[in-house]
């Protein structure tokens, strides 16, 4: 499988890069292909613009480059991987401008002979969500986990019938000792060696 | 007693329905006599993305990030928070996360008492929450994609404020398909609504 991973951390050498890491290390592992999407290093620009949003109806809504790019690999893509802190319990704002950038019509959907939206992203198998939250479960049920039904029911219903989606979060990181997140960076590999 | 009103507008396009919409927030805050504040996000160039700095300031004074002093100010000053935004991919522009992410700051908007292991509201001063957005699909469909942008709102954003702050949600559906009397008949109900709350 192809396994697209979009990386969405200012900090280099933070946790969530070495999450990043396993799950490229396992995928390779198991013999898959990997690509990594790092957003903050690429400096992928957050904000769709005037021209783009003006283009979004249109025949051509991508005219940056390096959305071209990255939608080019969306469509070819088994498994997209998104690793990233829950802000506000939501995904961070390079994350949610890069959903709002590529996966736009003829890439994530299309329109039918109706003009229905109807989905294109049959080709991914797996949606997987890493996240690290700093508030605990209840609060996060409470405030609804937003950034988890973004990506688990938005964008799920761009795919297929039967793709799969799978959600890894490490609850309450500030309080958690390192023991607990190597415990949680051998799951992540774990779940990813595992998928087919 | 006059309303202090902060309109927050995340459009790429001041000229669209959206735009029109937040006229429409400035003229009936200007016939109730509210003081308003606004910031159009896509024009101030406000950066849609928390850089490395900020992050590692997470938990510093607001002092230290001057360039955001401003919105910090209008944060603490208001007691009407108004968005104004398209919703895409069920939530807000990432334009308008990003002001989330980098304005609801540490001892501004939020802060963490002595011993404690989880944040305490600080946006005492905010008694009501309003999100003005229009969605290009159904209201079927939201609730299918989980509605995220109405509960960051509602939940997540609407914990920090007083805990008497009611919220009201003013949202057109399948704005896509509309005709041009459909939209301004959630144009003249946005203004009712308004004129109630101000």
């Amino acid at each position: 499988m192809h396994f697209v991973v979009v990386v969405a951390h200012p900090s280099p050498d933070g946790y969530a890069h070495a999450l990043a890491a396993e799950v490229e290390r396992a995928a390779l592992a198991a013999g898959n292909q990997v690509t990594i999407l790092d957003l903050y290093r690429e400096s992928f620009n957050a904000a769709m613009t005037a021209e783009e949003w003006r283009a979004y109806a249109g025949d051509n809504p991508i005219v940056d480059p390096q959305v071209a790019a990255h939608a080019e690999l969306v469509k070819q893509a088994d498994a997209l991987v998104f690793v990233y802190p829950t802000w506000w319990s939501g995904v961070p704002s390079i994350l949610k401008g890069w959903l709002d950038r590529v996966l736009v019509a003829g890439v994530a959907f299309h329109f039918d002979k109706k003009g229905k939206v109807r989905p294109s992203l049959t080709n991914v198998r797996h949606i997987i969500g890493i996240t690290t939250s700093g508030s605990k479960p209840l609060y996060i049920a409470l405030m609804r986990d937003n950034g988890r039904r973004m990506l688990g029911r938005a964008l799920r219903l761009s795919c297929g019938w039967r793709t799969r989606t799978t959600f890894l979060s490490l609850r309450g990181i500030h309080n958690k000792t390192d023991e607990q997140r190597e415990r949680f960076l051998a799951r992540v590999g774990k779940t990813i060696g595992r998928l087919k | 007693m006059t309303r202090k009103v902060l309109v927050v507008f995340a459009h790429p396009e001041a000229a669209s329905f959206v735009g029109s919409l937040r006229d429409v927030v400035a003229s009936i805050a200007a016939e109730k006599r509210a003081e308003v504040r606004q910031h159009d996000l896509y024009d101030e160039g406000f950066s849609a993305v928390l850089s490395l700095n900020e992050w590692q300031l997470h938990r510093a004074a607001p002092e230290t990030k001057p360039h955001l002093v401003r919105h910090f100010e209008d944060l603490q000053w208001c007691d009407t928070l108004v968005f104004v935004y398209p919703t895409w991919w069920s939530a807000q522009p990432a334009i308008l996360k990003a002001w989330m992410d980098r304005v609801i700051a540490h001892d501004v908007a939020w802060n963490v008492k002595d011993g404690a292991d989880r944040i305490s509201p600080g946006l005492s001063n905010v008694k009501r929450l309003v999100a003005i957005t229009t969605h290009g699909s159904s209201k079927f469909v939201n609730v299918l994609e989980g509605e995220a942008g109405k509960y960051i709102v509602k939940r997540a954003i609407r914990v920090l404020c007083s805990w008497r702050c009611r919220t009201t949600w003013l949202a057109m559906y399948d704005v896509d398909g509309s005709t041009r009397v459909e939209r301004d008949r959630f144009t003249r109900r946005v203004e009712r609504r308004l004129r109630q709350i101000l």
